[in-house]
């Protein structure tokens, strides 16, 4: 097909654009809507399959390959084909996406740390981070379809937390009049999962409900530390949803969620004999309900009332009988808001939508027993169809919040199709992270290590108080009061392309840059009397993020499947490199002290310099098997500072670079019985003194039952 | 010259370039060695407190004298005959709200060896407000690593001090364990004992070689 021999340019468009409003039959790749689709339209999307479709990008239903941002889609066949349960499963052996593992399982996109990533559940989002992690473990993927994942910032549509990118865990859309799955299977360390769905599709009403349960024995990889390295635990997450057609334009949707982790079973620890027996609870809870009342137009046009409100609570508590440190966090988040997406002529596609967020959080280590805030939002997005070769999207959000500064995130992106096997793309936007709960409220002395924390809001308060009991013994000279924090803020351009230069073979690359300033950070503020530091939160720090995705697949024939993932990372601290630049950063070595050289600095921890994976997935017909043979690999990276500089440019500072590689087996037995056997960590690498979060080689087996098949 | 002179002066002139060759620095005769003190306890902790499990020591700083190279009792804390007061992480002088002497110091970035002069001004003494060297992680001498639960001398910072007459030294902190142990592991080794080397001038000049 000649891409210059375009039949009827309006009227093409005019179909492009209504598809982006057709989500839900899009979804069901051979419905009705993409036989409306005319031929040419239909050939153009051969290289970007019709299943590949996107909600997250535009907050409408795009494909994929039309979008004019890096994005991609990981589907239930990927998370399946791995044995993956929970999405920090699936997203760690995934080359440019980096687990780090603290305070839960985060993930890195482009090198930015995990609390710069927003987390969603069907466009929702999912709260409940500690110390800016959002533990991906916590989310099952038993009733989740796809996985879609946008890079670069977004707070032009979603708001805080969107600097690196967004990930959208999508539900199942039920399709046959009835299903049934159930899957059960056994791991290593005495854990055992089991998994229900339930779903039907009647006269247009879908409905499921769902169950996934783990329970865990732990393990503990250095028992020379009292805590074991994973306590035992249980883990349940239960959810259901409803969709019905009200009207044949008005749909009413209704979502529910209820999660729990249980490790109250506690860990008791045997200490020499005359000391105190140490336990440690923890039991977090998360739920999240919502409802979508949806009105279709006949000229395509749509508008949407969501109301959504969820809850995130943890309770632990550490320590010996005598001693016993308890700690509670409680936090709520209400939404609603309204979008409405109409087509103007055949070109423009509009969005606009608004609402409002309250929040509030309750917390023994908050200042106050309870604290709320609000932000009032509003939104607007363009998708201009400008020509079948080229299309610009451009959007912008407005955060007003009761807290900090207002802001203003624009986002612009273009595509551009010179021909029907290329796709190049170039973005710009500018993204935000409001300070958290923690850097605004917090109220925390570490008594033992000789520390408080307070948060930013009530510093001054606190350190009035301090003063009226004569407490404070001096002021640090770098503390200077009366500077409110800001939300961190990012500028990032993206530019890639992506093609199938013949059939079998999709290759992609893009260029990335993030600029993220006023980095809340962690700063001294006082000494008391008592010898006791006090900290705060303040915007210093700038970063800088760049670097390199490559992807490719090559697929000689259906059965067999090879991709490759690559990225390179540059990512420093950029006041720290000016300081290594300027020579007043110094290391020690054979007794002299000397400037780190600019070569010497590692940049920010964490990071990789190369990291990628590569899976061989081969789908045998007879017998039906699935192979899913797999790998990732990471250069060296810095772990902490040890030589006393701050900044990563120590041998004995980084942690060795490793290969992890994995195998699953899953063979089809029968129509509704699946057997599956894998591996993680095939070759057992471990560093307990570097890595304590890597458990080593662990096997899991298991079945699936299914009533019909997908 | 007659030509045995002749040799021997080449012969020396070799010499001397042989012992500028060799792995060993060329000895100026006006050197002003630099001291190393090993494991000055700094109030050593003694326990902890069962309540709140804050950790306890004597609350008593440990005096030196720059000028004797020895440790002074604490019955002479009011006197000048110390120079530095070590207790923690907090390092004080002779001077100020501290002590009666003329001590104050200040913070410089460099390399102990290539600042071979005190700066002429610039210098604190103790105070209300603080101390000459500031406490706190990143200030003044020490970085503190919370995960790590570790105090790490910064490298490149050179303490230049006042003594409590009025002269001139510089001190550079080497390690916060007792041992000095390379690579210090806050659940293996003790904390709250210095090691550190300084130059000391009696002659009253800013001029600090080593």
């Amino acid at each position: 097909m000649d891409p210059l021999n375009i039949p009827a340019r309006s009227n093409l468009a005019l179909v492009l654009a209504r598809t982006r409003f057709l989500l839900l039959a899009l979804l069901a790749v051979q419905s009705s809507a993409a036989q409306q689709l005319d031929s040419t339209a239909v050939d153009s999307l051969r290289f970007y399959e019709l299943a590949d479709v996107m909600v997250t990008a535009t907050r409408g239903s795009d494909r994929l390959g039309d979008l004019a941002i890096p994005a991609e889609v990981l589907t239930q066949d990927d998370a399946n084909a791995r044995g993956a349960t929970r999405l920090s499963d699936l997203l760690g052996e995934i080359g440019g996406y980096t687990t780090v593992h603290a305070f839960g399982t985060g993930v890195q996109v482009q090198g930015l740390g995990s609390d710069y990533t927003l987390i969603l559940l069907d466009g929702e989002p999912v709260i409940g981070r500690t110390s800016g992690t959002l533990d991906l473990s916590r989310l099952a993927l038993h009733d989740i379809e796809r996985v879609e994942v946008i890079r670069g910032p977004f707070s032009s549509l979603y708001g805080s937390d969107a600097l690196a990118g967004v990930i959208n865990l999508i539900s199942r859309t039920p399709t046959a009049p009835w299903q049934a799955r159930a899957s059960a299977r056994i791991e290593s360390h005495e854990t055992t999962h089991t998994a229900v769905d339930l779903a039907m599709n009647q006269g247009g009403a879908r409905a499921g409900l769902g169950f996934d349960g783990i329970r865990s024995g732990g393990y503990d990889l250095d028992l020379a530390t009292p805590e074991p390295t994973t306590p035992r635990y249980t883990d349940y997450t239960a959810n259901g949803h409803l969709a019905v057609p009200l009207t044949e334009r008005l749909t009413w949707r209704v979502r529910g969620r209820l999660a729990q982790q249980d490790q109250r079973e506690g860990v008791n620890v045997s200490l020499p004999p005359g000391s105190m027996p140490l336990t440690g609870l923890g039991l977090r809870t998360d739920w999240s309900a919502g409802s979508e009342l949806e009105q279709r137009f006949a000229s395509g046009s749509k508008v949407a009332v969501r109301l959504y409100t969820s809850r995130f609570r943890t309770e632990t508590e550490l320590g010996s009988v005598d001693d016993l440190l308890q700690s509670r966090f409680d936090q709520d988040y209400s939404k609603g808001e309204i979008q409405l997406d109409a087509l103007l002529g055949t070109k423009h596609l509009v969005t606009v939508g608004g609402g409002a967020i309250l929040e509030a959080v309750e917390a023994d280590r908050l200042r106050g027993a309870r604290r709320t805030s609000s932000n009032l939002f509003a939104f607007v997005q363009e998708q201009w169809l400008a020509s079948r070769l080229f299309e610009l999207t451009a959007s912008a959000r407005f955060d007003a919040h009761s807290d900090y500064a207002r802001r203003l995130s624009p986002m612009l992106a273009a595509l551009v199709k010179p021909h029907e096997r290329l796709r190049l793309r170039a973005s710009l936007g500018s993204g935000f992270k409001a300070p958290t709960f923690q850097q605004r409220y917090l109220d925390f002395t570490n008594a033992p290590a000789g520390y408080s924390v307070y948060g930013a809001t009530d510093l001054l308060a606190s350190l009035d108080e301090l003063e009226a009991q004569g407490l404070v013994s001096r002021y640090e000279s770098t503390f200077t009061s009366g500077v409110a924090l800001r939300p961190e803020r990012s500028f990032s351009v993206n530019a890639g392309a992506e093609g199938a230069p013949f059939d079998g073979l999709q290759v992609s690359a893009n260029l990335f840059h993030n600029t993220v300033s006023d980095l809340i950070e962690i700063a001294p503020v006082a000494e008391l009397t008592n010898g006791r530091q006090v900290y705060s939160y303040f915007n210093l720090d700038r970063v800088q993020t760049q670097g390199l995705e490559l992807g490719a697949t090559v697929s000689p024939f259906s059965a067999l499947s090879l991709t490759a993932r690559y990225q390179y990372l540059d990512a420093v601290d950029l006041d720290a490199l000016e300081a290594v630049e300027a020579g007043t950063i110094y290391r020690r070595e054979a007794g002299r002290d000397r400037p780190v050289r600019p070569s010497e600095y590692g940049g920010l921890f964490q990071r990789s310099r190369h990291s990628g994976s590569l899976e061989l997935r081969g789908i045998l017909a007879r017998p039906d098997l699935t192979v899913s043979l797999r790998g990732t690999v990471r250069t060296r990276y810095g772990d902490y500072d040890r030589n006393g500089n701050l900044v990563l440019d120590d041998a004995s500072e980084y942690v060795a670079g490793h290969a992890l590689v994995h195998v699953t087996l899953t063979h089809g037995l029968t129509d509704w019985l699946t057997l599956q056997a894998g591996v993680t960590n095939l070759f057992d690498y471990t560093n307990p003194a570097r890595m304590p979060s890597q458990p080593g080689r662990l096997w899991f087996g298991g079945l699936r039952l299914t009533t019909a098949a997908d | 010259m007659p030509r045995s002179l002749r040799f021997l002066s080449f012969a020396l002139f070799m010499m001397v370039l042989a012992a500028c060759d060799s792995a060993e620095p060329v000895i100026e005769p006006d050197l002003i060695q630099a001291e190393m003190v090993q494991d000055l306890p700094a109030d050593p902790i003694t326990g902890f407190n069962p309540t709140t499990g804050q950790p306890i020591g004597a609350d008593v700083f440990t005096f030196f004298s720059l000028r004797t190279g020895e440790v002074v009792p604490n019955s002479d804390s009011a006197s000048t005959a110390w120079d530095l007061g070590f207790k923690g992480t907090t390092i004080i002088v002779n001077g100020g709200t501290s002590g009666p002497g003329a001590g104050a110091a200040q913070v410089v970035t460099g390399s102990f060896e290539d600042l071979t002069e005190a700066p002429a001004d610039g210098y604190a003494t103790d105070a209300d407000t603080g101390t000459a060297i500031a406490t706190g992680s990143g200030n003044g001498w020490y970085n503190y690593n919370q995960p790590l639960n570790l105090v790490t001398p910064i490298p490149g910072r050179v303490l230049f001090i006042q003594t409590a007459d009025g002269r001139y030294a510089k001190v550079r902190i080497l390690n916060y364990y007792e041992g000095a142990p390379e690579s210090p592991d806050p659940d293996q080794d003790t904390a709250r004992y210095y090691t550190f080397e300084y130059v000391f001038q009696p002659d009253g000049s800013r001029t600090l070689t080593d």
